[in-house]
């Protein structure tokens, strides 16, 4: 299987607090296609910290995060922002859609950003917003949805530009059993079926219990890296 | 692009009561703005038009000694050739005669300098429409025992002279003896101007030229064009085709008119200005609120890849659309007001405004504003939301989308 993400010797450390922080300390990680990954570790364990220099949102301090045989440390902001936008799906703890855009438009919202051809954009999104179980929402704005719908909504945005991997932060921590539940169902199939990378940081028991790999943090250290057989 | 000014613009309606607070403030201040500038600039347009249209005409023609020394005896050499020959001009609408000279009033109870001019009526009528002026008797229509003559109301005033009256002038002749006459008043004449009225009196040119003693002492050809805005071409023709004569604009006539004018443009344009500066404020700090209420949504927006030039962008576009709202609703009420007090006119009599004439202003203002006066207050507006944005704006991009995208 092609290696999608691979750091070397990453390490973080957030220097601007009074003691200095060592957020990742040498972490060396390959993350393949279609792996349904679980980042999970006490709160400071460095989970978000993890996915945020894996997402080309903050650079670390020492090593290399290489995508797609680019090393995305090294690169200036200015190419950092082409490439989230071309390479990375993002879906938030606080589901994070534009309220002023209806479903189907926030779901083309990336499409439109990566300046695909419209026919094709409305096409996408409306796939997605079915794939997701949203196909009757596709004119309604995000006030009038449910939590569970509004993240269905941000997994579909994140999805729909077919991204190589999707990094979910937290994405069950505001959502009900059921919803959780229903996301997490809807993201398993997805990620089966379009063969996408899916890596999360949660301490959600119910998305550690459906990942096929978990990686524990401890300290901005790789604990542990465990493989499961789900299906 | 339209995806973007669709959200900038619902963006805008996210907070109704605040937007429509800063659009109700941009539109009272150029419904206020706008309001005063065009009530100053009806007050300078009449005060021009009357003073060119009613008194100068466009353009003015006279033997060089004759504007220093004012004397009959500087009169214009075949002064009846020339004018046949400007009202054969294409671009000439009328041309009127005029002797001119500076005398004495008397009535029985007092007596003032007064300048003196002689004029062919119909001539006159067709050149600056004086008739019109007319408040009292007529306008060099009646015959009598006595040469008329068509006084102002200040003078009328100021000579206890009413229509029927008679006055008697002096002034010197030809041959620069002084001449007296006695005339009846057949007319009193109002205009914008008090100093007007008290200095200037009309008589005809055929009873004048006879006391002169001279066939036709023409001292001044007053010229009226189809079109004002050929003033320079015109005058510059005529310079040429008259060398010997002075022949200058109504801009070098009165160049105060025109630099008024422009000054008053100006001022306006800086109380506009300053008015927007204050509305900018309010504009800055609405957009400021929307920007820090939308931390979360911006960081979202920076992390999936929107370059910091679209948030900047977005930031701006939403500044300038509240802007424009407000903008094009105060345009939109000052044009009905301005169209209504232009129609209807502003009596300042009523409040004292008659000392506005001793000033050469009517007391009657109709405000008007040109196109390209709203066209300047819209680019103004622009620049206004443009600058306003740019500190929201900035804090918007310097965000970092990973703190943004967490911020509760």
């Amino acid at each position: 299987m092609k290696t999608v993400i691979k750091t070397n010797n990453l390490s973080k450390v957030y220097s601007d607090a009074a003691v200095p922080v060592q957020a990742l300390k040498d972490v060396n990680l390959e993350f393949k296609e279609g792996e349904f990954t679980a980042i999970v570790g006490p709160s400071g364990s460095g989970k978000t910290t993890f996915l945020n220099v894996i997402g080309g949102l903050d650079k670390p301090t020492e090593g290399h995060v290489i995508i797609d045989d680019v090393d995305i440390a090294t690169m200036k902001e200015s190419q950092l922002f082409d490439f989230r936008l071309k390479h990375i799906g993002f879906v938030f703890q606080a589901y994070n859609l534009i309220p002023v855009l209806t479903a189907k438009e926030n779901v083309s919202f990336i499409m439109l950003l990566q300046k695909a051809p419209k026919k094709e954009m409305e096409k996408r999104a409306k796939e997605m917003l079915e794939q997701v179980g949203l196909d009757d929402k596709l004119d309604v704005r995000p006030g009038k949805l449910s939590g569970g719908q509004q993240q269905r909504v941000a997994v579909a945005r994140a999805l729909a530009s077919k991204p190589d991997f999707v990094l979910a932060d937290e994405p069950t921590a505001n959502l009900d059993t059921e919803s959780a539940f229903n996301l997490l169902d809807i993201m398993a199939r997805l990620n089966r079926e379009e063969n996408i990378t899916l890596i999360f940081s949660t301490h959600d028991q119910r998305v550690i219990d459906r990942a096929r790999r978990v990686i524990t943090l401890v300290d901005g250290a790789v604990d542990k890296d465990e493989q499961f057989d789900r299906d | 692009m339209f995806t973007l000014l669709k959200i900038s613009w619902r963006n805008i309606w996210r907070n109704k009561k605040r937007s429509l607070v800063i659009i109700t403030a941009i539109t009272l201040g150029l419904v206020g703005g706008n309001f005063i500038s065009s009530a100053y600039i009806g007050m300078m347009n009449q005060t021009m038009v009357e003073t060119i249209e009613k008194q100068l005409s466009h353009i003015q023609i006279h033997h060089p000694d004759f504007i220093a020394e004012r004397e009959i005896r500087h009169d214009i050499e075949n002064a009846g050739a020339i004018v046949n020959d400007l009202r054969s001009h294409p671009k000439i609408k009328a041309v009127a005669a005029r002797t001119k000279t500076d005398g004495m009033v008397a009535s029985p109870y007092l007596s003032a300098g007064i300048s003196i001019v002689g004029v062919v009526a119909q001539k006159e009528i067709e050149t600056t429409g004086f008739d019109q002026q007319i408040i009292k008797g007529s306008y060099f229509k009646e015959a009598g025992r006595f040469p008329s003559t068509v006084i102002g109301q200040e003078l009328a005033e100021k000579l206890q002279s009413d229509i029927g009256s008679r006055i008697v002038l002096t002034f010197q002749d030809a041959e620069r003896e002084m001449v007296s006459a006695s005339f009846r008043v057949e007319g009193i004449f109002r205009s914008a101007a008090t100093e007007y009225e008290k200095r200037v009196l009309f008589v005809q040119a055929e009873d004048f030229n006879a006391l002169i003693g001279k066939e036709d002492p023409t001292t001044e050809i007053a010229i009226r064009l189809h079109d004002k805005e050929r003033t320079e071409a015109v005058t510059k023709e005529l310079s040429e085709t008259y060398p010997g004569l002075s022949v200058r604009s109504w801009k070098e006539m009165a160049p105060e008119l025109e630099f008024l004018m422009d000054w008053t443009i100006m001022s306006l344009m800086w109380i506009i200005g300053i008015i927007l500066l204050g509305v900018s404020f309010g504009i800055l700090n609405t957009i400021l609120m929307s920007v820090m209420e939308r931390t979360r949504e911006l960081g979202m927006l920076m992390s999936v890849g929107m370059k910091k030039s679209l948030v900047f962008g977005m930031v701006v576009l939403e500044t300038v659309m509240l802007s424009l709202t407000g903008g094009l609703m105060g345009m939109v009420l000052s044009l009905g007001l301005v169209s209504y007090l232009n129609k209807q006119g502003m009596d300042l009599s009523v409040i004292g405004g008659e000392a506005l004439r001793d000033f050469g202003f009517s007391p009657v203002i109709y405000p008007e504003l040109h196109a390209g006066f709203y066209f300047q207050v819209t680019v103004m507006i622009v620049v206004f939301a443009i600058l306003a944005a740019i500190y929201p704006a900035r804090k918007a991009i310097k965000l970092q989308p990973a703190e943004a995208v967490r911020k509760e």
